[in-house]
């Protein structure tokens, strides 16, 4: 019986359990090699050689060098990308006679723009027009519907509700938003949630046109020395279910998704309102609706993407919303530094992140960070990681455009607490 | 499973088509009534838009129908300085890929010293939101789905999931299509005898019946169902392709062009909403359909505008 469900993520079938976790990035395939970068603070960030011609701020990026991509390109790359992030949150190991029916699992994905480097590809073939067969292969339906006939080696294909969407580097958040409803509305029992983005020749130029990159090519958040974004490529899945259907079917349970609000600023075309008065309330909200206070929090991670206005705008929201007194004991880290910014993936891997850090308990260093940035006033984790007291991650996703997302991620036993969840 | 949803909507839509030179208004069928100003004008929104900027000719006529529709549902009330609550749910499919093509093809060029920051704002789907947002707000919930003649009827799904489960008061639904010869849905005019452009954008504002009142504006009352699945199962179906008028174009292939595109069923929902509001009892149920494609996904509309229930009980509130 659920006594406190009114306001969590999955409604009445709250709160959200999850089940799987797959990300690629920069640093490999599998949230392990994130997080094996993460604790020896290396960096996967350098030169990519065709960006050196363009007229960019800097060339440098977090790419995906693994083998088992190299001979891939164009939409191939982004849907290779894809799977094998989905593969990761559903492996073999963990599919047995008690899941649901292909009909009750579906996909919810979210990109920026798709398969982008076909979009490139095609435009370096074709004189106008590209011919309307190939722009089947730019599209996001594509890839969603490739990823659905065929998620993962051997798995069935995913005939449950299916959605696409393109909200810049907050694109799984509404992903997470719809799957929580379709499990809510009783049209699936587990859905996939992911979201993915390439690095290509567009992204690197559209960003330096902004003047938004680092002109020194390093991603130095929360440092004095931050002067704008790296970018990154990379895809993550999370499999999310209903807490007592993953219990009932001996699921493996690294997290739960408590409650997650999206609020937009309506502050300007690309930059954040410097005072994070949207991010601040989005804050406020989730605290809300779990039915939980400022102390309760454990730890926080954020979207670092290196750039001093995101840097600022996260300092000044988090100690809006959180109280001084709460911020200076919280530990405060981000994965970002070790892969770039990764575009429409950074909602799902930050959520990946955070449930490993519900799980491990531990936050880990933000990188290489030699001075704060002056007027900080947030606990950011520098020098050696830091117990995480209770398991309750906040975790905060700015987008492009006024974007502010905000996560309650929290262990299944706090979960089940705060749901006042009794069988 | 299509979820039906009891909620108050008020709807408009606008296209234009330019062919040899010029722009002219788009009209699909013959009940449609003539709409005033062409031009958006942005005195007096609640936004951060700078009123002395134009808005993006991208995106026309895109922010025009948005707001004729918030204005027409009484949500938008000029000068009052007041951004405007609810969420808002956007499509916009043929934009961003020619933008993208476009930007991509002159990337080759080994002479390009810069990238106009437009070029690439427009290559991404998101950016119509975030015009509309400074325009008026709406930023208790800001999403796009992505294009594709799904986006659509998606972006209506999602809105009613979000209304439904509570998570937002009300929402703006909004939808623009670009047809044009970089989007792999071009078309012949046969007055120009060359690829022309159309531009359609429909807007659905809605928002629960039980906290609708019947207040000053206008609005239909009615359950709105968003289905999505492998095999959809037709029953109702009475598309509102029927109210297109064939008699004002030479060819219906800009009509498939648009059916075909995320913003056909809106617009079509958008023509049947206009069509009886203001009638005490609307049709008969129907269904706005798109069969599956190579995808194996289809999606349909339900509209039920017949129970006279849901009007009277907002009107004794």
């Amino acid at each position: 019986v659920l006594q406190n469900h009114r306001h969590l993520l999955g409604g009445l079938r709250a709160p959200l359990a999850v089940t799987g976790l797959g990300v690629v990035t920069a640093a490999g395939a599998g949230i392990e090699a994130l997080e094996r970068s993460l604790s020896s603070r290396a960096s996967h960030l350098g030169p990519i050689d065709r960006f050196a011609r363009l007229p960019v701020q800097t060339s440098a990026g977090g790419e995906v060098r693994d083998s088992w991509l190299a001979s891939s390109a164009g939409s191939e790359r982004a849907l290779f990308m894809a799977r094998r992030a989905l593969e990761e949150a559903w492996p073999e190991s963990q599919r047995d006679g008690n899941e649901p029916a292909p009909e009750r699992i579906g996909i919810a994905l979210g990109s920026s723009l798709g398969p982008a480097e076909e979009i490139e590809l095609r435009a370096r073939a074709h004189a106008r027009p590209v011919p309307p067969e190939a722009c089947r292969e730019m599209s996001l339906d594509w890839l969603l519907a490739e990823l659905a006939k065929a998620p993962a080696p051997g798995a069935p294909a995913l005939r449950g509700p299916r959605s696409a969407f393109s909200v810049t580097c907050v694109s799984g958040l509404c992903a997470l938003e719809q799957a929580a409803a379709d499990i809510a509305l009783d049209r699936a029992d587990a859905m996939f949630v992911g979201a993915l983005d390439t690095l290509t020749e567009l992204m690197q130029c559209g960003f330096s046109s902004l003047r938004a990159l680092s002109p020194s090519g390093e991603l130095r958040p929360f440092d004095r020395a931050h002067d704008g974004i790296v970018l990154g490529e990379g895809a993550a899945f999370l499999r999310i279910e209903p807490l007592l259907n993953a219990y009932r079917r001996g699921a493996r349970v690294s997290a739960c998704i408590l409650a997650q609000r999206l609020l937009s600023d309506t502050f300007h075309l690309t930059s954040p309102d410097p005072q994070g008065a949207a991010m601040a309330r989005a804050i406020r909200r989730v605290l809300a609706d779990a039915g939980l206070e400022a102390r309760d929090i454990g730890c926080v991670t954020v979207t670092a993407s290196g750039s001093p206005v995101y840097d600022r705008m996260l300092d000044t929201a988090l100690v809006d919303a959180l109280g001084e007194s709460v911020v200076q004991e919280l530990p405060v880290t981000t994965w970002e530094a070790a892969v770039g910014h990764v575009l429409a993936a950074t909602g799902t891997v930050a959520l990946a992140h955070a449930a490993r850090l519900v799980e491990t308990r531990s936050a880990h260093v933000v990188g290489r960070v030699e001075e704060v940035f002056p007027a900080s006033r947030l606990r950011y984790v520098i020098d050696e990681p830091v117990p995480i007291e209770n398991p309750i991650v906040l975790t905060l996703i700015v987008g492009f455009g006024g974007q502010n997302g905000v996560v309650l991620v929290s262990a299944p036993e706090s979960a089940a607490a705060i749901a006042e969840l009794r069988a | 499973m299509s979820l039906s949803v009891a909620v108050r909507a008020t709807a408009s839509w606008r296209g234009s088509l330019e062919d040899a030179g010029t722009r002219r208004p788009l009209k699909l069928y013959s009940g449609q009534e003539e709409h005033g100003a062409s031009e958006l004008s942005l005195e007096g929104l609640p936004g951060r838009w700078d009123p002395r900027r134009s808005v993006p000719a991208q995106l026309e006529p895109l922010p025009l129908v948005a707001c004729e529709t918030l204005e027409k549902a009484g949500w938008l009330v000029r000068g009052s300085g007041e951004l405007l609550q609810g969420g808002l749910v956007v499509c916009i499919d043929g934009l961003a890929l020619a933008e993208g093509i476009t930007l991509a093809r002159e990337l080759r060029n080994p002479e390009l010293a810069t990238v106009p920051p437009s070029k690439f704002l427009f290559a991404l789907p998101s950016t119509g939101a975030s015009v509309l947002g400074l325009l008026v707000g709406l930023a208790d919930y800001q999403s796009t789905t992505a294009p594709g003649r799904l986006g659509g009827i998606q972006a209506l799904g999602h809105a009613l999931d979000l209304l439904e489960l509570g998570r937002i008061e009300r929402a703006l639904v909004v939808a623009l299509g670009v047809i044009g010869e970089e989007t792999g849905s071009e078309f012949v005019s046969p007055r120009a005898g060359a690829c022309a452009e159309a531009r359609v954008a429909a807007a659905i504002a809605i928002e629960k019946a039980e906290a609708a009142t019947a207040r000053t504006g206008a609005g239909t009352w009615l359950h709105l169902g968003v289905g999505r699945g492998a095999a959809p199962e037709v029953g109702r179906r009475v598309a509102a392709r029927a109210h297109y008028d064939e008699d004002r174009w030479a060819t219906g292939a800009l009509v498939e062009a648009i059916a075909e595109n995320a913003v056909g069923p809106l617009c079509e929902l958008a023509m049947i909403l206009e069509s009886i509001e203001g009638r005490t009892q609307g049709p008969a149920p129907l269904r706005i359909v798109r069969e599956a494609d190579w995808s194996g996904f289809g999606a349909w509309i339900d509209v039920d505008a017949s129970d006279r229930s849901l009007r009277n009980n907002s009107e004794s509130r």
